[in-house]
């Protein structure tokens, strides 16, 4: 029989610290659905994502009905449609729309690919799908695109990241009306992962498997309880000690409902992501985790050492959790979408360069931050080639999801919805990186040894 | 013979007559089986934890968890699947 402790735990993770799945992610291969006819491969997507992920929804529902533990999204991430592209010419539109009828069909939230990977330099289908995304995202509810520009081994491709800070001024420009919400289905990263479960980065990478089924698990409100149970005196090591045994717990439900779900799916389970993902709801946040570690707030000097230190302690114990870890795995820092951030932003504690420098330790980068309507698209690429060069320097993935708030200034907010959140517009330098940028070309690999 | 799947019952509250009793006839109808049972009274607080074979259950885990809130109004019912708990505290 259980320990009446053991099963108390368990209850109050789940009922009173918003303990639960925050996502189960079906990855799905399009490679076969590639034909030089553009309609018929938009048909051949339309019908292999209905047919593979037609019961994503209803499986997740009868699992969270079994185990008691909420599944809070189900999505599907397909292989990068800048192939498909490539091979059938045309409007790379039609494939977003054809991805976007899937996703009302099947009845999910968000389904991602509609990527490219150019952190080399463009292939057929690359430019004409970069160049697609602010029309894709402004007229489809749930496609979700990210673009990879920089890697450990390739370097930075500036062609790309000057490309990219315009698309993401652009993107937000034709979903002004609502929200600028296009910028926030939009990713820009330097070493991607290829089984990432999570929005809006979700790809379905070539060296996987047909298809598969992952899962997200979430848990910052979970962290955040146990620590607060713990007196403030206790030395970090203890502390990342308490973080640990309950990143594994977490971890262990992931893998339960993994499993479970890919074996009633008829796929193979993929992997667990431990990323602690936070949401707006008060006590899912992993700033408060940090200010639970002991800051006044999250943004204070100490912060970067306690997120390296969380994100760690995450690791370890969801590694020993199960043998199947993989995506991005570390504690996500979006501003938006954690309510903590968010006040730490609101008073100012929480500035861009801090968090550049928090993105260093963690997953994944500079993530759901609103920015000025008046920042130039220069600006931005600029953003993304520093966050790009910690990723590359770091053998990390770093990513950047900005949000220019068309319209907003300073001070003002934007208000997304749902799992997004909202968000102040936070300030930027505003001194001109224009000469670097247009110069383009590519930041070579960096050295791999003389570490220092 | 179908897989034994088993759920575990936790039912806390201010003690009252025939809490225990009200449970088990709950379960009785759903066509529960009851495994282990472990209760005590403490300080005027009843705790018990149930553990029940669901395989020959009418309805779903929550169905039963409903029946068993409706059956005990003001006293803290939680039924879930035992992986749970194997998964999250057994390695």
């Amino acid at each position: 029989m259980y320990d009446v402790k053991d099963i108390m735990e368990t209850i109050s993770m789940i009922r009173d610290n918003n303990l639960d799945i925050r996502t189960t992610t079906m990855g799905i291969s399009l490679i076969e659905c590639a034909d030089t006819d553009i309609d018929k491969s938009c048909t051949k997507v339309y019908d292999k994502i209905c047919r593979l992920a037609g019961d994503l929804v209803s499986v997740g529902e009868d699992i969270s009905a079994k185990y008691g533990i909420p599944i809070v999204n189900k999505r599907v991430s397909v292989t990068p449609i800048s192939m498909l592209a490539g091979v059938s010419g045309g409007d790379p539109v039609k494939y977003a729309k054809a991805l976007d009828r899937a996703a009302h069909t099947i009845g999910i939230n968000f389904i991602g690919g509609y990527s490219a990977l150019v952190h080399k330099g463009f292939s057929a289908g690359d430019m004409e799908l970069i160049e697609s995304i602010p029309r894709a995202l402004a007229e489809t509810e749930f496609v979700c695109s990210s673009v990879n520009i920089g890697s450990t081994r390739a370097g930075i491709n500036m062609d790309a990241v000057r490309k990219m800070g315009a698309i993401i001024r652009e993107t937000a420009e034709l979903t002004k009306d609502d929200q600028c919400m296009g910028a926030a289905k939009l990713v820009v990263f330097c070493n991607a992962v290829e089984d990432n479960p999570f929005m809006a980065g979700a790809f379905h990478g070539t060296g996987e498997a047909d298809h598969v089924l992952s899962v997200g698990v979430s848990g910052p409100g979970v962290v955040r309880s146990v620590l607060a149970g713990m007196p403030k005196d206790a030395p970090l090591d203890e502390v990342s000690e308490v973080i640990k045994k309950t990143a594994f717990k977490i971890t262990r439900v992931g893998q339960l409902v993994g499993s479970e779900a890919a074996e009633r799916l008829k796929t193979q389970f993929g992997i667990v992501d431990l990323s602690l993902a936070p949401t707006p709801a008060i006590g899912d946040s992993v700033a408060h985790i940090l200010e639970e570690i002991g800051l006044e707030q999250c943004g204070a000097h100490g912060t970067t050492a306690a997120l390296a230190m969380l994100n760690d302690a995450v690791k370890k114990g969801g590694v020993m959790a199960s043998s199947s870890v993989g995506g991005l795995s570390g504690a996500f820092i979006p501003v938006s979408e954690d309510a903590g951030m968010i006040d730490a932003a609101r008073e100012g504690t929480l500035s861009i360069e801090k968090l550049e420098a928090m993105t260093a330790v963690c997953s994944v980068g500079l993530d759901m931050i609103v920015v000025p309507g008046d920042t130039t698209a220069d600006v931005i690429s600029a953003i993304i080639a520093d966050e790009a060069a910690i990723g590359m320097v770091n053998s990390k993935t770093t990513a950047v999801r900005l949000i220019p708030a068309i319209g907003l200034a300073e001070g003002e907010e934007l208000n997304f919805g749902g799992l997004l959140g909202y968000g102040p517009v936070m300030p930027l330098r505003t001194k001109s990186p224009s000469v670097m940028i247009a110069r383009g070309g590519r930041i070579p690999a960096p050295l791999q040894s003389l570490k220092n | 013979m179908e897989k034994q799947e088993n759920a575990v019952l936790t039912v806390v509250g201010v003690n009252d007559v025939g809490i225990l009793a009200k449970t088990a006839a709950c379960i009785a109808e759903a066509n529960g089986s009851v495994v282990q049972v472990s209760q005590i009274v403490m300080d005027k607080f009843f705790t018990m934890t149930m553990l029940i074979d669901m395989s020959g259950l009418k309805g779903s885990i929550k169905d039963l968890e409903d029946a068993l809130k409706e059956r005990l109004p003001g006293i803290e019912v939680h039924l879930m699947h035992e992986n749970i708990f194997n998964s999250m505290h057994r390695i």
